[in-house]
């Protein structure tokens, strides 16, 4: 009885150490070798479900035919009525249907053409005869262009505006030294400020071409303005109010507040590199004992080209 | 005691029983304590058997057969443990993959951001911060109703916005924002249970025209939240935007959005540290 107890205990016992074994094993495995059972460490690889989606849109002004805007400067002095004193920079800026391409064309102050209903003169004298809408209609009667909208600034409203966005880099073309606009630069980029902008849009001694030079100069502060807007715009669109706000209290304009805000948001989807900055091709002589530039005729191409799609040159 | 509870407790316990063996049971102290209980007791056939075997004998066999029960249950433990611990591996492949389960319904918790700074500009020198505070409190409306349509709303996980919510934008510019919807908003992210803002900034700047009226305003945004997946992982969300709104028949509306982003990043869930939570106190 004993005997066979004991070989009983036995093989119980064998059964149970067998039982033990497996434990041990299926502990082991489950919890110890199974792969990929560590616990999460900080290195642990994070997985993005949506990489950095980035959006950017913002909307032109609609139109089926091109815009075209009369920028004007008076070279009104303090005191003087900007609006009632000559016209000494004129520029035509027309925008593409697209609203992506521009072109400036610049106008040379002496410029002898026909005034409507003031016979021939030189253009900036339109202004002191019938103010910003007389120079709209030279314009149109010179191009076969309509203007939409003019805008009319002085030289101090310049310089305002210049400091009020604190500055303007522009690329200076060539060397500058003219003791009459206080000009004084050497060539490449330069952050101006109000009163060196207004300098360098009036030098028209110390530069290649005179008056015409002096044009496309002016023409090369809007794209200095373009391309600072562009490049401050994306990442503080609030900048297009100080833009805005900059413009209106220095310029004289029949823009209504919501078109501004609506040219605002177009120029900041124009890039500077799509944007032809030219001069009305002339000649210098004189009429009527006045140094004045006759207009080629190959300028009534580019008022042809322009009046298409808003552009020329290209 | 009747025999056949003997019975059923030694198959629990030695023979493995199908619901140890394939580990579906998801309860296993359902099953260890009945094997405990029933273990004191002899199984019929042994019980038979030794039916005049002295107490010595007894004893060492109820001792056998709490081993083996103890054993057996310890057994089917850590086989479940194992199968429970297989879901959450780093990372998971579940979560890598999230599979939407039908029962579970995803939680919607609302989203209403808080102004943080109102600012104006003005055309001209005076300034009207009443009316300037009035329209970026109605910015704000605009924009929670909007947030809460592209990331708070669980319908949006599946199916987008909806279509409701684009009412946010100009008409001119909702096809666009459609298309930039990835950017705007959370997008389809299978398998989210839930989705909780953890912070949010709105800075508003008003643009008041030469008679004071509110013409536009720069909405500055930062939304984030946390997220969880189906398989326990984590969801990171951060979005980022400029808008620039305009009132468009007495409502502002979004008409242009200079720059939006959108990430959601997935991480593993953080793992309890052996010496810390419920069951490390359980067991101290």
């Amino acid at each position: 009885m004993n005997g066979t107890g004991g070989r009983r205990v036995i093989r119980q016992a064998r059964i149970a150490g067998l039982m033990a074994a497996m434990l041990v094993v299926a502990a082991a495995v489950t919890m110890g070798f199974r792969p990929g059972a560590q616990p999460a460490t900080a290195g642990t690889p994070v997985v993005e479900i949506h990489s950095a989606h980035g959006a950017s849109f913002v909307p032109a002004l609609q139109g089926r035919r091109p815009l075209f805007i009369l920028a004007l400067g008076s070279d009104a002095r303090p005191g003087q009525r900007v609006d009632r004193q000559r016209a000494d920079s004129i520029h035509l800026i027309g925008i593409d249907r697209s609203r992506t391409h521009a072109t400036i064309l610049g106008f040379p102050r002496d410029s002898w053409v026909h005034i409507p209903g003031f016979g021939t003169s030189k253009i900036n004298s339109a202004m002191v005869d019938g103010g910003p809408a007389l120079m709209v209609k030279t314009i149109e009667s010179i191009t076969g262009i309509r203007v939409d909208f003019w805008m009319l600034t002085s030289f101090g409203g310049l310089r305002r505006m210049v400091d009020h966005i604190g500055g303007l880099t522009v690329t200076v073309p060539y060397a500058m030294h003219d003791r009459y606009s206080g000009a004084n630069f050497k060539a490449g980029p330069i952050h101006m400020r109000g009163w060196q902008a207004l300098a360098f849009a009036r030098n028209r001694h110390d530069t290649p071409n005179g008056d015409f030079s002096r044009s496309q100069n002016q023409g090369r502060l809007f794209l200095a303005a373009l391309a600072q807007l562009g490049r401050q715009f994306p990442a503080n669109p609030a900048v297009l109010f100080t833009w805005i706000s900059a413009g209106w209290r220095n310029v004289s304009t029949d823009l209504p507040p919501s078109t501004l805000l609506d040219l605002a948001l177009t120029a900041t989807q124009v890039e500077p590199g799509h944007v032809n900055n030219l001069v009305v091709p002339g000649s210098t002589g004189t009429a009527g004992g006045a140094s004045v530039v006759f207009v080629s005729s190959s300028a009534h191409s580019v008022f042809a080209d322009m009046r298409k799609d808003g552009l020329a040159g290209r | 005691m009747p025999r056949s509870r003997n019975d059923q407790g030694t198959l629990i316990g030695g023979e493995g029983s199908p619901a140890t063996s394939d580990g579906l049971d998801p309860d296993p102290e359902h099953e260890t304590e009945p094997a405990l209980e029933e273990g004191l007791e002899p199984p019929p056939d042994d019980a038979e058997a030794d039916a005049g075997a002295p107490p010595r004998s007894h004893r060492r066999r109820l001792i056998l057969w709490i081993g083996l029960g103890v054993g057996g249950a310890a057994l089917v433990a850590g086989i479940l443990l194992a199968a429970f611990l297989g879901g959450g591996g780093p990372p998971t492949r579940a979560a890598r993959s999230p599979t939407p389960s039908p029962a579970i319904v995803p939680a919607r918790i609302p989203f209403q951001f808080t102004l943080n700074r109102v600012t104006t500009t003005s055309f001209t020198e005076r300034n009207a911060p009443k009316a300037a505070r009035n329209a970026a409190e109605r910015i704000r409306v605009v924009l929670s109703d909007w947030y809460d349509a592209a990331f708070a709303d669980p319908a949006e996980w599946k199916d987008g916005p909806a279509p409701s919510a684009w009412s946010a934008f100009s008409r001119p510019v909702i096809g666009r924002a459609k298309r930039d919807r990835q950017a705007l908003s959370l997008g389809r992210v299978a398998g989210l249970t839930v989705l909780e803002p953890t912070g949010s900034k709105l800075n508003v700047r008003v643009l008041l025209d030469p008679s004071l009226k509110t013409l536009g305003a720069v909405a500055y945004v930062t939304f984030d939240a946390a997220g969880k997946l189906t398989g326990g992982d984590l969801l990171e969300v951060t979005n980022t935007a400029r808008f620039i709104l305009r009132p468009v028949a007495g409502h502002w509306v979004i008409v242009a959005y200079p720059s939006a982003r959108t990430t959601a990043k997935q991480r593993p869930a953080p793992r309890p540290s052996p010496l810390a939570g419920p069951t490390a106190s359980a067991t101290a």
